[in-house]
């Protein structure tokens, strides 16, 4: 175990370095830059020229980048010139309802999807297999922001059941909390339910085939059983890795959903942040959403350990 | 899988998703005429106004950030020595009285007295002249005027002394201007010439900041301490400022279905929604929709460039010829009242600023003739590097297609804001025209940026300069306004850039706000009825 996490920190260290790296110059090839979307587009170029002065935009770029590592090192990631402060604690604001949204999301569509697809695999030509697999496919096909414009303009327009938008925070508001979230985690569960229960069903299918059920079936066991108990854990495994690259992707920020429903998470952070060249909150972003992303690879791979012995064994 | 079941998935999910909208949109509000709204007479103290802007500018510093939504919150907060008055001419604000020279040369500005910042203390000569010189260093404005001042200074702590060069008209409406705010010395210390932060956000306004959460909300409360002017009849930025809403809270909503929602609901009290959505909010009997005041001036920047194919006067002019204005205008999608057929440099409602000289060009509109200067110019290929935002991809498509049709080869570039500027600056002889709008509400001629050397655009001319000085020189408003109509004329003479109409903005508002005057989007006087 201590090897792994060993091997993994230090491939932690070595993607945030080259994510890092990669991020500040990228930002600084797109043309214009923060001083110009600060001053906004009715300021004169001498307006622009002063703020840039002060920004410390003139300095050479490898002094630039030199600083900006160095800063890394010490937990520093700069200061954001649209908000002129340091840049972690807003990008660290930003991250709770982030988390919140694809946590919920996740983990509830994992709920629906497990019982569901061992539902329908027990009875694979039934009427509950039949519907969920046209349904899936629809799921899949029809976009999110289409999903929310549409469940907004019932739920909340028409029925005022729920409000538009907003977000409160979970700990100090937990039925504030549930009424904000309650649309933006239905549109998310409404994909994430239909990926999952194809990725699992297509596992199950693939796991029904193998010899070994046979032994099973022939020491009396009901196939209720032999699926729940056999057949699921080791179907489970690639639908694991599934989840896991999804909640990824959400904890990258669901930059539509946010937007829509004015959930202020690092994907709304991040689009302000491209639009206004704030370097620092753009950079800061890229690296944590990295380093999470490695993180959920991480506990995927322990997942796995403890799911399967070959795994644990090798 | 096989092909077919592919096909018929695909089909399913159309018409799903089909089935769904209609049944959705039948479930949608109905629209009724717009009903007659009942003004409470009486203003109603307490209560929170919420309202929303499209995006966080980060900062409420109005001298550092030019952005329109900086200047919706920062005025709320805080104020200058004058303020524009709702016919945009310059009154006293935070000055009780004031003298000018015979020469035009000194102002000496008497502070009033009992006024206090947010943080309690008492406002200061030595505070004002810290904030001039700041905004002297860092505005737009600011920078307009500094070579003109000489010195600013505080012989004692309630009177101010501005010395200039040479006599300059237009500078009590320059410090008018919301950039020109008043903050504590400390502040200007503190801040350098960046953008003030959050804990820097001190005025002397009707409204405190109390909460600023990046990107999410910016929360005002009413200032106890706030000492009104007793004037109560001057409107706009200017006189009495009463804040009977207990707060504002101002949160930042791009997306524009869910503004619209927001508004239906209840959820928010004041929005600026896109043109798309006018006809909508117009027949909300829940809300009142109303033209906002100033509006903005539209235009096609031309390159002065010596590489670029406008340095040319008979280019200019034949694109001048060119352009459908009215087609323009009708490409924005906004609605028939939004829209100011003119090509004046300032609304129309902004009456220092604006002339109807040169009119007759602006109305000219002959492609054939276009055609025949363009060839006379030897202009066969224009690049347009315009944002790729609306209007401005909407009027870029026009354009295209009115150059291509008399056999203009047409470049195309579209990018967003700042990267649109900074190719300009960075490659100045890369782009031929560029879209743009101005501040329709601008107090003095000197403010159009694409007459200013400075600008993207680098037009220079020796005739606009004195005719600058001329208005500068103006000994009272009617000299002004005729040397206002001079430049106007002179704009349309020489087509430095091409005015294509002006625009107004709107403001949708729920019947609850009452008192609301469509002034920017001014909240002090404003009340909400329970």
């Amino acid at each position: 175990m201590l090897p792994l996490i060993l091997r993994r920190l230090r491939d932690l260290v070595i993607v945030l370095i080259l994510v890092a790296t990669a991020i500040f110059f990228i930002v600084r090839i797109i043309p214009g830059d923060p001083a110009i979307a600060i001053a906004g587009d009715q300021a004169t170029q001498a307006q622009i020229d002063a703020l840039r002065q002060t920004l410390g935009l003139e300095a050479p770029l490898w002094l630039q980048y030199l600083q900006f590592l160095g800063g890394l090192a010490i937990g520093d990631f700069g200061t954001s010139t649209t908000f002129n402060s340091p840049a972690l604690p807003i990008i660290l604001a930003s991250l709770p309802p982030t988390l919140v949204l694809a946590l919920t999301a996740t983990v509830l569509s994992v709920a629906v999807a497990v019982p569901l697809t061992v539902a329908t695999a027990l009875h694979p030509g039934g009427l509950l297999a039949r519907v969920v697999n046209r349904t899936n496919a629809v799921a899949v096909a029809v976009p999110e922001f289409w999903i929310a414009l549409i469940l907004t303009l019932f739920f909340a327009v028409r029925l005022r059941l729920l409000p538009v938008s907003g977000y409160a925070d979970p700990f100090s508001d937990p039925l504030g909390a549930i009424r904000f979230l309650a649309l933006p985690v239905i549109v998310l569960m409404i994909n994430q339910v239909a990926v999952f229960s194809l990725n699992l069903r297509e596992s199950v299918i693939g796991e029904m085939l193998h010899l070994y059920l046979r032994t099973a079936r022939a020491k009396g066991l009901r196939e209720r059983v032999v699926l729940v108990r056999h057949v699921v854990p080791n179907a489970a495994l690639p639908a694991m890795t599934v989840v896991g690259l999804n909640l990824g992707t959400l904890l990258g920020g669901v930059v539509v959903l946010e937007t829509i429903f004015v959930i202020p998470g690092l994907g709304s952070l991040l689009n302000q942040a491209v639009g206004t060249r704030d370097y620092a909150i753009i950079q800061g972003v890229t690296i944590i959403v990295a380093a999470m992303f490695v993180l959920i690879n991480f506990l995927v791979d322990l997942a796995y350990m403890f799911a399967d012995p070959k795994v644990r064994v090798s | 899988m096989s092909i077919t079941r592919h096909r018929r998935r695909a089909v399913v999910a159309i018409a799903t998703a089909v089935a769904a909208t209609l049944v959705f949109a039948a479930c949608a509000p109905a629209v009724d005429a717009p009903g007659a709204s009942t003004p409470s007479a009486e203003p109603v103290q307490g209560g929170i106004a919420t309202v929303t802007l499209n995006s966080d500018p980060g900062t409420l510093d109005m001298s550092v950030s030019s952005l329109q939504v900086t200047q919706f919150m920062g005025v709320e907060v805080f104020e200058s020595l004058f303020a524009l008055d709702a016919t945009y001419t310059p009154r006293p604000m935070l000055v009780d009285a004031y003298d000018t020279s015979a020469d035009g040369l000194t102002y000496t500005l008497t502070l009033r007295q009992g006024v206090t910042f947010h943080d309690g203390t008492a406002l200061q000569a030595a505070d004002v002249v810290a904030s001039l010189q700041r905004f002297l260093a860092t505005n737009a404005i600011g920078l307009l005027i500094a070579p003109t001042v000489s010195s600013v200074s505080a012989p004692d702590s309630s009177t101010v002394v501005i010395a200039l060069t040479a006599p300059r008209y237009g500078l009590l409406s320059e410090l008018a201007s919301p950039a020109a705010f008043i903050m504590p010395a400390a502040v200007v210390e503190a801040s350098g010439g960046k953008a003030l932060s959050a804990d820097q956000l001190i005025g002397t306004g009707p409204y405190e900041l109390t909460d600023y959460v990046p990107g999410q909300k910016v929360d005002l409360t009413r200032f106890d301490g706030y000492v009104s002017r007793a004037e109560q009849d001057w409107g706009g930025y200017a006189g009495a400022k009463h804040a009977y809403l207990d707060g504002i809270q101002y949160r930042f909503v791009s997306e524009d279905s869910t503004v619209v929602n927001g508004l239906t609901t209840g959820q928010w009290q004041v929005s600026m929604p896109s043109n798309d959505q006018y006809a909508v909010l117009s027949a909300d009997p829940s809300l009142r929709v109303a033209p906002a005041s100033g509006g903005v001036v539209n235009t096609v920047v031309l390159n002065h460039d010596p590489a670029s194919a406008f340095a040319s006067i008979d280019a200019r002019r034949a694109l001048n010829l060119l352009l459908d204005k009215k087609a323009l205008a009708a490409a924005s999608g906004a609605a028939g009242e939004l829209l100011v057929d003119s090509g004046a440099f300032a609304s129309p409602d902004n009456a220092p600023m604006y002339s109807d000289a040169g009119e007759d060009v602006y109305a000219e509109h002959d492609p054939e003739a276009a055609r025949r200067l363009f060839a006379q110019a030897g202009v066969d290929t224009v690049r347009m590097l315009v944002p790729n935002t609306q209007p401005f991809a909407a009027w870029a498509t026009v354009i295209q297609d009115e150059l291509s049709g008399i056999g203009i080869d047409v470049q195309l570039e579209s990018f967003d804001t700042a990267t649109v500027r900074a190719t300009a600056t960075q490659k100045p002889g890369s782009w031929d025209l560029s879209l743009t709008f101005i501040n329709g509400a601008l107090s003095t001629p000197s403010q159009i940026n694409w007459l200013q050397s400075g600008y993207i655009a680098k037009y220079r001319s020796d005739r606009l300069d004195s005719l600058m000085s001329a208005y500068n020189a103006s000994a009272d408003a009617d000299a002004a306004a005729a040397a206002v109509k001079e430049i106007q004329a002179f704009v349309w003479d020489e087509i430095p850039s091409i005015v294509i109409y002006g625009s107004h903005q709107y403001t949708a508002t729920s019947t609850k706000l009452e008192g609301f005057d469509n002034f920017a989007l001014v909240l002090w006087n404003s009340w909400l009825t329970p």
